[in-house]
């Protein structure tokens, strides 16, 4: 077997690469020996770039210099300034991409032949382009990219396949909330629904915690504003703290020499799990809402569901598995590590659609996540009413799909006619997004209402929608593919954009452990105060020492003790 | 797509099924053809399979109300019966027995009925219901249709064409004196039925068993295979008029055993694969079984079957005799095809233009002829000139 096929997920906080090796989904450790890589960006003061584990470090000490959560922003016109460069979203991805690319073809010795990579369900086509603009960039050949809904409901369905049940799997990321409703019956895994929320994910639960930080910092210190490196210093502490949060009852943020507004500050406060909650309950409404819009979009009630998974890893969080179990009156199961069962259900799915025949009888059906239609007019009364949105492909829809719908002339000798093709649930097109558009001449002049035109949606599996026209007196066809949308990077630009990465400096992979282990060390060195702080210093010293004089094995010896350091003091928080 | 298709479709076209189609044997039954037609290798597939899914799912809610009528009392328990799963059916049957109080005027009739079904005598089941109907007044009681229907179908299986037919018509004709009307999953099967029976008298008799086996199991490999070898048999000329008569007489079937595309050269078939020629061909077929639901939408079309059958083909219109010989010149001109003989080309196409200018004049037979003069001169450029547009 010389074919490399990969499922990737790329995600907001951490992306993952797993390969099926004997039938099993198998996500691939990076360079430094770990199943996360970290969704982040640095850029060093001398121009080079780090990604993964040794950026997120960066993140505390040098936020100014570093990305994260920038899959939030995929498809949008934002630029990311680090270091004096600029980065487009895709370009960022396409680094973290980089990176899962070199870890996977490191460990079997050969290039992908083809990945699958996941976007969550609620990623619009224009996210969706986005996405695949950034495995080009990577130079990862992609045809299909999945639901992250449905991939983590493949690589449970691959195990429960013998069983008929009703399943509703809960994604909450680092950046998103999608909800799916399927169903497992006759061998066949069946999407029934999915809704999502974008903007929803355990960064925000971290944010909540800041927001009521503040509010103490304010209350006990009088503390008034924050430098932006005072943000993400508290930020970082937040992060930590929930986490400690999901296994504690209470815990203490410390953070020693924040900068404020004023000059820094030493600061610690004590926070509860029941105040962190308290400050999530927005979140936890929203989170119930998507629910019930997934429920009601698959036409069930809560107690037909007979399992409920919890995916990603912020549904440890006990607050997430109390709200599902209220939700649908019965524990969630945890069957697949939260953290990579999306990877794996990618894996699953580039393994369907080679016929592995590991997987060779599971069969899958997914639907469209949202609506598809074009722009229509029309008279009401003696009032004309333009930018009306007229669904074709509901959402919903089991994929692949070819839906009709006519139109007709509005004005008298109309002999063209402007296709435009939304996608989105609101009923004016201003509100939805524009996929691209068409202008489709030679209808025959007439008067008002007497030509029709038969619009033809064909969307497959793999995302692409096909529009054809007919002109029902002439029958003269038209076709056009949507994908000239205002954004969407040319040929030429992609080839720019690739040749602008290529230029980047990047540090040696085999460099990566060393640069990592000192960045963590860096960011919590900054945390620490007494004695602690002394022993660290010490080590990363020995360290720095070992690197100058290039000696490999007291480079790995005094590179070892620091990380055992490092764990030992995040432990005690 | 239409009712009857649907049922094709999904497999569930088996008359002993069609009243009891629960929701979630409906479901079965598209997730069983999912699992064939699965959406990642076979994407058209799918789609039609999907399509015939949801015209029925509509089926169930729209038209859950109407089934059977009073006239219809549930005749013997059959075999058949017992072998489609549907708990609520039962209830729905209790129901119907109890409102069912009229005397039975030939209680023999029936019991002879019921009895040769629980001996599984469908010979003797068929003869008793023809006796039943003949007796039928308005109001006297009568086993439910999807009884009948299952046993039309078995006698089809059986090669009993004609009591079969016999039984169909008995059906027809009281279906007619009743007025009662069928629900829109019984009625496609009986439309399905009345394609079989204007085609019995038509089509080779293995081609109607396999045909009668495919509605009932929902599998057409069969049928298609039969359909193959009849077609393959055949020299261009009969092959056309079996052909053009299937299509004329049994539209729907012919699509569900003969999809447009499986005569068709696989290189020929990738190119079909490009979306253009896939949704050109889409809408033809939309256009074409539209204007099939438009002709045949009335009821009443549906019971004209035997005035059809027994007016003379007239696509064929051509003797035994005529037609043998025929098929012999035909294979002669298609084996030189085959073979690249182009030498003996000239000789065998003057024997059959001898022929064919005999019959001119006859739609079918020109059409055969223009195909193989395209074959041939497709063969043989260096003697396509020698090959007249008309014999």
């Amino acid at each position: 077997m010389n074919e490399l096929y990969v499922g990737i997920d790329l995600g907001t906080t951490y992306s993952l690469v797993s390969v099926m090796v004997d039938g099993e989904p198998r996500v691939i450790k990076n360079g430094l020996g770990e199943l996360l890589t970290p969704s982040a960006v640095h850029v060093t003061e001398d121009g080079t770039v780090l990604v993964g584990g040794a950026a997120r470090a960066k993140a505390a000490t040098a936020p100014n210099r570093t990305a994260l959560s920038f899959k939030r922003d995929m498809g949008t016109d934002r630029r990311f300034q680090l270091g004096g460069r600029s980065f487009t979203p895709e370009e960022l991805s396409a680094l973290v991409l980089q990176a899962l690319k070199q870890d996977v073809e490191a460990e079997f010795g050969r290039p992908i032949s083809e990945a699958v990579v996941t976007v969550p369900a609620y990623f619009g086509e224009l996210q969706r382009r986005a996405t695949r603009t950034a495995c080009e960039l990577a130079g990862i050949p992609v045809e299909r990219i999945i639901n992250e809904p449905t991939a983590a409901a493949l690589a449970y369905s691959l195990h429960e396949k013998q069983r008929e049940l009703c399943a509703a799997v809960l994604d909450l990321g680092g950046g998103t909330f999608d909800v799916t409703v399927l169903q497992i019956m006759e061998g066949v895994v069946e999407i029934q629904a999915s809704a999502g929320d974008l903007r929803l994910g355990g960064d925000d639960f971290a944010s909540g915690l800041v927001q009521r930080c503040q509010f103490v910092l304010k209350r006990d210190y009088g503390i008034e504003a924050l430098t932006d490196a005072g943000q993400a210093r508290l930020g970082e502490a937040c992060e930590l703290a929930k986490r400690r949060l999901s296994f504690e009852e209470q815990t203490r943020i410390a953070v020693p020499a924040l900068p404020t507004a004023s000059g820094p500050r030493d600061v610690e406060l004590s926070i509860t799990r029941a105040e962190f909650e308290e400050a999530c309950l927005p979140l936890l409404s929203r989170m119930t809402q998507v629910v019930e819009r997934a429920l009601r979009d698959a036409n069930r009630e809560p107690r037909q569901i007979d399992e409920v998974l919890l995916v990603g890893g912020a549904t440890r969080m006990p607050c997430v598995v109390r709200l599902s179990s209220q939700l649908f009156a019965r524990l969630p199961l945890r069957v697949l590590p939260p953290d990579e069962a999306v990877a794996m259900g990618a894996a699953i799915q580039v393994a369907l659609k080679k016929g592995d025949s590991a997987v060779g009888d599971l069969v899958v059906t997914d639907i469209a996540p949202f609506t598809l239609g074009v722009a229509s007019g029309s008279h009401r009364g003696s009032a004309l009413v333009q930018g009306l949105f007229s669904p074709i492909i509901e959402r919903g829809t089991v994929l692949p799909v070819s839906r009709v719908e006519r139109f007709i002339t509005l004005a008298a000798n109309q002999t063209r006619l402007l296709i435009e093709v939304y996608q989105g649930e609101h009923s004016l097109c201003a509100q939805n997004q524009k996929l691209g558009q068409y202008e489709l001449t030679g209808i025959p002049a007439g008067p008002a209402g007497t030509e029709a035109i038969d619009v033809r949606f064909t969307y497959d599996m793999n995302g692409v929608l096909d529009v054809d026209t007919t002109i029902c007196s002439t029958g003269e066809t038209d076709l056009f593919t949507v994908e000239s949308v205002p954004g969407r990077l040319s040929k030429k630009a992609i080839a720019e954009a690739r040749a602008r990465l290529k230029r980047l400096k990047f540090h040696p992979r085999e460099a990566l452990p060393n640069v990592t282990a000192l960045a963590r060390a860096d960011a919590l060195y900054v945390e620490l105060t007494g004695g602690d702080r002394a022993v660290l210093g010490e080590c990363i010293t020995e360290l720095r020492v070992a690197l100058e004089q290039q000696g490999a094995s007291a480079i790995e010896v005094s590179r070892e003790r620091l990380l055992r350091l490092i764990c030992e003091l995040d432990r005690r928080g | 797509m239409e009712v009857a298709e649907a049922l094709l479709t999904l497999g569930v076209a088996g008359a002993s099924e069609c009243q009891t189609l629960s929701a979630e044997a409906l479901k079965r039954a598209y997730l069983k053809k999912v699992r064939v037609h699965p959406p990642e290798r076979d994407p058209q597939g799918f789609q039609r399979v999907r399509e015939a899914y949801e015209l029925l799912r509509a089926f169930e809610v729209t038209s859950a109300g109407v089934r059977g009528s009073a006239h219809f009392v549930p005749g013997a328990t059959s075999s058949t019966e017992s072998e489609a799963p549907a708990p609520e059916r039962k209830t729905e049957k209790n129901e119907r027995s109890a409102t069912a109080k009229e005397p039975d005027p030939d209680s023999s009739a029936f019991e002879r009925l019921q009895q040769a079904l629980t001996a599984q005598q469908y010979e003797a089941a068929a003869n008793a219901l023809i006796e039943i109907y003949g007796a039928a007044t308005l109001t006297s009681r009568r086993p439910t249709p999807h009884v009948v229907l299952s046993l039309v179908t078995r006698q089809f299986i059986v090669g009993a064409q004609d009591l079969g037919r016999r039984l169909f018509l008995a059906f027809e004709t009281d279906m007619a004196l009743i007025n009662s009307p069928l629900n829109a999953r019984l009625a496609a099967s009986w439309k399905l039925l009345a394609e079989l029976v204007l085609l019995s008298g038509q089509a080779p008799p293995a081609v109607i068993r396999a045909l009668a086996s495919a509605i009932q199991s929902g599998d057409f490999e069969e049928a298609t295979e039969t359909l193959r070898t009849e077609l393959d048999g055949r020299g261009v000329h009969t092959r056309v008029e079996l052909e053009s008569s299937l299509q004329a007489a049994a539209p729907i079937l012919f699509k569900a055993a003969w999809p447009a595309n499986r005569g068709v050269s696989p290189k020929q078939q990738r190119h079909n694969e490009t979306w253009g020629r896939r949704v050109l061909f889409l809408m033809v077929v939309l256009v074409s079984s539209f204007m099939y639901i438009v002709e045949t939408s009335s009821p009443r079309r549906a019971s004209k079957p035997h005035a059809a059958a027994a007016s003379p083909s007239n696509l064929g219109a051509l003797s035994a005799e005529q037609a043998k010989e025929l098929d012999s010149v035909t294979k002669k001109v298609e084996k030189v095809v085959r073979f690249s003989r182009c030498n003996q080309m000239r000789a065998v196409w003057k024997d059959y233009t001898s022929v064919v200018r005999r019959l001119k004049g006859r739609e079918l037979v020109m059409q055969g002829y223009e195909k193989l003069r395209v074959n041939a001169g497709t063969t043989c450029p260096q003697v396509s000139s020698e090959l007249p547009e008309s014999p």
